[in-house]
């Protein structure tokens, strides 16, 4: 099943479980290049929730990429939270490319290339997710890094808490409330209220 | 807020979040106690995550009850707000509680209807809220509004309103129950328009109608109720339209909800007029415009702001249509029954005015709508008098301008008898408008237009459905000829290139549409649309030729040009000129075999119709169809049997009739039902194609011969050879009405008759023909080494099959040698060949 890149990425993932932080960069930006290009070819017209389908493509990710007889349940689970990360920047990206393509202003700043054809424009507002995540991140990481795992790559709660080494109650906590909080700081854009007096 | 507070937060959410509520509340009155305002950041967390619903959460997992601090608790019977004491809660919405009340003086005995908010629902935005409706309401004094009493704020500091009570039900409920005609149903519903008209005289948008809004009381009279999103029109105070980040999130009622809302654009009186036409969609046909059951909020956006509904006579017609094979024969029966007429009395009313003006109602455009409610309302009135109404749709002349824009070849393609000759008509009419300042060339072309009319309208020339046809004939080069106009002569000369396109007429639309081509790149400022037009019509006629290289030429011509076009373009739709050249090329490629392009450029096309089209356009259909073409060729049957499907769908949600693309797709679908072995199905489908395609496309049309000639392999495959011969005969005829003798696609066919009658043991009806031709096509096509070595090959087989064998010693050996190495040993008509080889080496030794 693995081909040579697969093997270098499984490689990549070992490293980095291993301790070597220099392989987590490199390993980021492969799966990032897979995730576009996967992404564009499993997402062709479909239009419906993406989020559901990014689940499913963070899974194929893996499988495809990763030579299962060699990693543990402990490297799978790191390479789910890596992937989530960039899937979340793969759709953020692209929906931030898109809206400088619908402005008509800025020069382009990357080609999207085939993932031009994801139809992310009906979607949540990615970038306005992705900027609420970073502003959370700031008040506390480990809640933007659950939310992260569990939007963007659907990674279950038991998942989430063998990576970040939270307890699944933590997990379910954290999750709770930095929803909570996301469903604020994304509404409070919402129509200012009438001030009418008595 | 800094992190340091956040971080307390979250430590007493941990703290309190996973207990019981009797202890959390204990555990909040302590540190309460202590830190009032941290406390209450907690519960109005826990209150707040009860309003997520759906936010973010894409396995649907539940959250856990948020618990009600008792200090917000809702008024319990008895208890007193202001001056009424509270008797039970008669209902709900989004934000408030509706409770029935007395007033509690002793003079007065009123009952009355007190809204409050809803516990945990007190944030500034809910009491803001509240506040403009008792001030909306305050304005309003209408016999159809419920009227506002009184209003105050509770001991909380929490703001009420009490309102005149209605005692009566939705408005559907009540049509329903007393089985109410359509005509007093319209009837019913103008009551409503004049409330609603009130309000927006008043500068009030509703935003919320919907049944269970509207009541109607005992003596049958309608009461708009529940302001509560309600928004005041204050042209002084209205600030530019601010996108929200998350529109779904605001307010609304998703089935009533309009394009608008669901975006987050601007609202206005127009997305009044939408809900009203909801309403009266639903009171007609007893079902909504979307189904929205189920959808997820992506989908439920794309159905709102992208498909178009389907018109309440078809939405009765299919409803007749399911009732007769299944169970939902008790559904219509019960929906006549409440309208005290026939299913056919339904469709009959329904068709016509009512269709129109519902979707005038309801189109997505708010611009497009009825001005008014008091518009919309007034045609319903025209209705139920017998008068005209004023609203027609789209102009024909909007929908055809913009249907031959954007797609020309289908709209050539669509006219056939009848439309051919309104497709003629409006198409004239917009090149009359193109070359206006041309007056002498405008005169001709009138009078030639005149001259086509009278000759195409049956009462002038009786009996004869071509004599449009004979026009074009007789007209197309003389006038073309006298405009001096070169804009105008390339014009007129594509215009004609593409009626004899759409009639299969391949040569001659070749010919003009070439002129017309090499006009317009002559010209230093060509119209472009124009010429990426014509560009896009010239490949397809070339592609139909088997000139498929120079289909390529030009088509990535055509879409060089759209793409400079497109990327000049301020605006998305823009881009809509992309659309054409791309799928044409995705064509040719697919011709070329070059299916991974074909692909790739097709994904593209798919971009742009999902991200700028209807999915019910035709453009859009075309590009799944093509889709499942690509798919079928790279081996993925499956998904192409399932795209097919797909594109039929989305058809016959908006006609029923037969059409060109819904031929094809019959037809490819029979082909890929073919090539899965599903042959029965695919004889069923491939028959129902070409009678559809006979009904629709003149007599010798190409796409008649195509559909024959696959029928034809179906038929073989299940040994019908009778059948399957007379199919190619037929498939024969009709080519040769468009190509030379030894045209590849006549050559092709003739060796698929020639295989089928040497399946049917009828060697020698190819022995009588087959001969002559291929000394024809050797002369002429010599460099075809495939398709002569294969016939040689047949013909050797037939004079096998008689057992002559120096004829067959001639043909076998040599050609098998060829089919080697043209096409390999493991090809199939190379081991077909061999077979032979081996027979005759058998029989002649």
């Amino acid at each position: 099943m693995a081909n040579v890149d697969d093997i270098e990425i499984t490689d990549l993932l070992l490293e980095w479980g291993q301790g070597d932080r220099a392989a987590l960069g490199r390993l980021s930006d492969q799966v990032y290049g897979h995730l576009r290009s996967i992404a564009a070819g499993h997402l062709r017209g479909e239009r419906s929730d993406l989020t559901l389908q990014t689940t499913d493509l963070v899974h194929e990710v893996f499988l495809r990429l990763v030579d299962q007889r060699r990693v543990t349940w402990k490297n799978r689970n790191q390479f789910f939270a890596i992937t989530s990360k960039m899937m979340r920047r793969v759709l953020v990206d692209h929906a931030r490319s898109r809206g400088y393509q619908k402005r008509g202003g800025d020069a382009v700043k990357e080609t999207m290339g085939v993932l031009e054809q994801i139809p992310v424009e009906r979607s949540p507002d990615f970038v306005a997710l992705d900027d609420a995540l970073e502003t959370l991140a700031r008040l506390d990481p480990e809640q933007a890094q659950v939310v992260e795992m569990k939007y963007f790559g659907g990674l279950s709660k038991t998942q989430i808490a063998e990576v970040t080494g939270l307890s699944t109650a933590t997990v379910t906590r954290r999750w709770r409330l930095a929803r909570v909080w996301l469903f604020r700081e994304l509404s409070s854009d919402d129509e200012e209220p009438r001030g009418v007096p008595d | 807020m800094d992190a340091e507070r956040w971080r307390q937060i979250t430590e007493l959410f941990d703290r309190v979040a996973d207990v019981s509520e009797e202890d959390r509340r204990e555990a909040l009155q302590r540190v309460a106690s202590k830190d009032p305002t941290l406390a209450a950041e907690v519960v109005s967390l826990f209150i707040d995550e009860a309003q997520l619903g759906e936010f973010l959460q894409d396995s649907g997992t539940s959250v856990s009850g948020a618990v009600w601090p008792g200090q917000f608790a809702a008024p319990e019977p008895g208890a007193l707000v202001g001056r009424y004491r509270i008797e039970r809660r008669i209902g709900e919405g989004g934000a408030g509680l509706v409770f029935l009340a007395r007033r509690a003086d002793r003079e007065f005995e009123q009952e009355v209807a007190i809204k409050v908010l809803k516990p945990g629902v007190t944030g500034p935005r809910s009491i803001a809220r509240l506040r403009t409706e008792r001030q909306i309401l305050a304005q309003l004094n209408h016999p159809a509004i419920a009227k506002l009493h009184d209003g105050g704020t509770t001991e909380n500091q929490l703001p009420y309103v009490v309102m005149e009570l209605v005692k009566g039900q939705p408005i559907d409920r009540h049509c329903d129950d007393r089985r109410t005609s359509l005509k007093q149903r319209i009837i019913l519903m103008r009551e409503v328009c004049a409330a609603v008209h009130y309000a927006h005289q008043n500068l009030v948008v509703h935003r919320d109608l919907k049944p269970s809004n509207i009541l109607v009381t005992e003596d049958g009279r309608p009461k708009l109720l529940d302001f509560g999103i309600a928004k005041l029109l204050d042209p002084e105070r209205s600030s530019p339209a601010r996108e929200p980040t998350v529109h779904w999130l605001r307010p609304m009622t998703p089935s009533y909800a309009s394009p608008e809302q669901i975006r987050g654009r601007p609202v206005t009186t127009a997305t009044d007029v939408y809900a009203l036409g909801v309403l009266l969609y639903e009171l007609l046909t007893g079902r909504l415009p979307f189904d929205l059951s189920g959808k997820s909020l992506a989908e439920v956006e794309r159905m709102i702001c992208d498909q178009e509904p389907v018109r309440p006579s078809l939405v009765m017609a299919e409803l007749m249509r399911e009732a007769a094979s299944s169970d939902t024969a008790a559904t219509l029966d019960v929906l006549c029954r409440n309208r005290c007429a026939s299913p056919k009395e339904l469709v009959t009313s329904l068709r016509g005015d009512l269709d129109r003006i519902v979707l005038c109602a309801l189109h997505k455009d708010p611009g497009r709508r009825y001005a008014s409610v008091e518009q919309f309302s007034d045609d319903l009135r025209r209705h139920v008098a017998g008068l005209p109404v004023t609203v027609r749709g789209d102009s024909v002349g909007y929908r055809f301008g913009k249907f031959v824009r954007r797609n020309r070849l289908a709209a050539g393609l669509a006219a056939t008898g009848i439309g051919l000759t309104l497709a003629w008509a409006i198409s004239a009419t917009v090149l009359l408008q193109r070359i206006a300042a041309e007056r002498d060339s405008k005169e001709q072309i009138l009078g030639y237009v005149k001259d086509v009319f009278q000759l195409a309208d049956p009462e002038e020339a009786p009996g004869e459905q071509w004599t449009l046809q004979e026009a074009l004939d007789r007209k197309s080069s003389t006038l073309v000829e006298e405009l001096p106009d070169p804009a105008a002569r390339a014009e007129l000369l594509g215009f004609f290139g593409r009626i004899y396109l759409s009639q299969g007429q391949l040569f001659k639309s070749k010919e003009l549409l070439d002129q017309a081509r090499e006009l317009w790149q002559l010209m230093p400022e060509p119209d472009e649309a124009e010429l990426i037009a014509t560009l896009v019509d010239f490949s397809a006629v070339l592609r139909e030729l088997d000139d498929t290289e120079s289909a390529l030429r030009w088509s990535e011509e055509a879409v060089r040009l759209a793409r400079g076009f497109a990327a000049r373009a301020v605006a998305d739709p823009g881009r809509q000129i992309l659309i054409t050249p791309l799928s044409e090329l995705t064509s040719v490629l697919c011709y070329l075999g070059e299916f991974e392009r074909a692909a790739e450029v097709n994904r593209e096309v798919l971009g742009l119709t999902q991200r700028l089209l209807a999915p019910t356009d035709r453009q859009h259909i075309a590009a799944v169809t093509t889709r499942a073409y690509i798919s079928r060729r790279r081996g993925a049957l499956t998904a192409a049997i399932r795209d097919y499907r797909e594109a039929l769908r989305l058809h016959q949600l908006v006609s029923t009739g037969d059409q060109p693309l819904v031929a094809d797709v019959l037809a490819n679908l029979a082909a890929a039902l073919h090539v899965e072995g599903s042959y029965d199905e695919a004889e069923e489908v491939g028959a129902a194609a070409l009678a559809m395609r006979r009904r629709i496309l003149p007599a010798n049309h190409t796409a008649i011969a195509q559909s024959l000639s696959n029928l034809a392999k179906t038929f073989e495959k299940q040994g019908d050879h009778g059948d399957a011969e007379a199919a190619l005969v037929e498939t024969l005829d009709i080519l040769r009405h468009h190509a030379s003798g030894s045209h590849p696609r006549l050559i092709s066919t003739h060796t698929s008759l020639a295989a089928v009658q040497l399946a049917a043991n009828q060697p020698q009806r190819i022995v009588e023909s087959l001969p002559a031709m291929l000394a024809m096509w050797r002369r002429e096509r010599p460099r075809d080494v495939v398709r002569l070595a294969v016939a040689e090959n047949l013909l050797g087989a037939a004079y096998l099959q008689l057992e002559q064998c120096s004829e067959a010693r001639s043909l076998i050996p040599e050609s098998t040698a060829r089919l080697q190495a043209e096409l390999g040993d493991q090809h199939q008509r190379t081991a077909q060949a061999s077979e032979r080889l081996t027979e005759l080496r058998r029989v002649c030794g």
